[in-house]
């Protein structure tokens, strides 16, 4: 029964990150018209279908033997998915994705591993310290972004106008802030739920000697 | 004992990530690709496309003089915000030219990329405003108006519609050389240094054609 249900929810992973996917790239003209759709919704709609990738059985990444002991505690994973979210943050690689659809092609593919690395590193990110620094690293950044491009004295993109690039900085904060303040409430219900779960909880027998 | 692939995991993922980011900056040189585009330049000079202006009495130019530099800006005759710094920087520019007896060496070159709207009478209106006198200083648009997008693209200019029958697009002083190279993209602001370098150039091509 319960392999039924797994095998159902899958499927259901499977088909909302295609429909995700194929939302983003063949909706490309219209959400690359402006940078805050480009930055708010196509890149997220990608990083979401990696994660929803990651969550179809069975799970790609485990499939890899030994993949788990390169990434311990999800560090290397979590560095990757840093570095290919900033890459899209620089301004000259929004421009050359606009531009030429063979580099918005290699945006979607990493983008797409980005979300699947991301979501198999905080799984394996058992500390809680190390995911409260993966995902507060991420969003400290991205508010930063924020208040850069909401400040910029001049347009740093040339496919995007300077009002976009304004409106684009205060909704990447409130974006942030937003995830921020779901991330802290996820985390307290998640410590709530554990502390509630040991205590009730029969005391385990006594060790027969 | 921290595991050997937990290491070279962490190793491989950082040097992944300063191999992307270095694609994308252009080796850690340029976050805007108005920058990158400065620095490719200047690195490797580009051979622009030798177009023919009009100004507004029909009178020609080409893009390669052979004889003076060129200093080259794109505007468009109804633009209120970036062609006006763009028109004080060329004012200052013909005034400096004038003054110091150049205009046998250096001339100013101002192309519209709206040619549908700047019709021969905006382009006088304009001229006029701004004080504009040719030879020293033409504002045109391209008789051949199908080779705009490869010129645009040979300057990396960009334009893109604004939602109030506008244009927003980059702005920088372009330094062709009189042979037809363009040799470096300067800000607005270096009307000084735009105006030296393109005045190098003009008297080493006299020089060497002597």
């Amino acid at each position: 029964m319960r392999k039924n249900t797994q095998r159902a929810m899958s499927k259901t992973y499977l088909a909302l990150a295609l429909t995700l996917t194929c939302v983003a790239v063949l909706f490309r003209d219209v959400l690359e018209q402006r940078m805050l759709l480009h930055m708010l919704i196509h890149i997220p709609l990608l990083v979401g279908a990696g994660v929803l990738f990651a969550h179809v059985r069975p799970r790609p990444i485990s499939r890899v033997s030994g993949f788990s002991s390169w990434n311990n505690q999800g560090v290397a994973g979590w560095i990757l998915v840093t570095g290919i979210i900033t890459a899209w943050m620089i301004p000259r690689a929004l421009d050359s994705a606009v531009e030429s659809p063979s580099i918005d092609a290699l945006k979607v593919c990493l983008l797409l591993f980005a979300g699947v690395i991301g979501t198999s590193s905080w799984r394996a990110a058992s500390n809680a310290v190390a995911r409260v620094f993966f995902a507060g690293n991420t969003l400290w950044m991205t508010a930063t972004l924020g208040m850069l491009l909401r400040d910029a004295p001049t347009r740093l993109c040339t496919s995007y106008g300077a009002r976009d690039q304004q409106e684009t900085g205060v909704a990447l904060i409130a974006f942030s802030a937003a995830l921020g303040a779901a991330a802290v409430l996820y985390g307290l219900l998640y410590s709530a739920e554990t502390l509630d779960a040991c205590e009730s909880e029969p005391s385990p027998p006594p060790h027969s000697h | 004992m921290i595991p050997i692939r937990s290491v070279l995991g962490v190793i491989v993922s950082i040097t992944a990530v300063v191999f992307l980011l270095s694609l994308t900056t252009r080796g850690f040189s340029a976050l805007t690709v108005d920058a990158a585009r400065a620095l490719d330049v200047a690195a490797t000079p580009v051979r622009v496309p030798d177009v023919t202006i009009k100004d507004f009495q029909h009178h020609t130019y080409t893009m390669r003089d052979n004889q003076r530099s060129t200093i080259v800006d794109f505007v468009y005759t109804r633009c209120t915000t970036v062609c006006v710094t763009l028109g004080g920087a060329y004012q200052s520019l013909q005034h400096a030219i004038q003054s110091r007896g150049l205009e046998s060496q250096v001339r100013l070159l101002s192309i519209s990329f709206d040619p549908t709207k700047d019709t021969e009478h905006h382009l006088a209106v304009y001229g006029q405003a701004l004080h504009a006198a040719p030879p020293v200083w033409t504002i045109g648009t391209l008789a051949e108006p199908q080779s705009l997008a490869a010129l645009l693209r040979t300057f990396g200019v960009r334009v893109i519609a604004d939602k109030l029958n506008g244009f927003t697009h980059n702005a920088a002083l372009h330094i062709v050389t009189p042979d037809g190279l363009l040799v470096r993209i300067l800000p607005v602001e270096n009307t000084d240094e735009a105006l030296d370098l393109a005045l190098q150039y003009a008297q080493e091509h006299s020089a060497r054609h002597e």
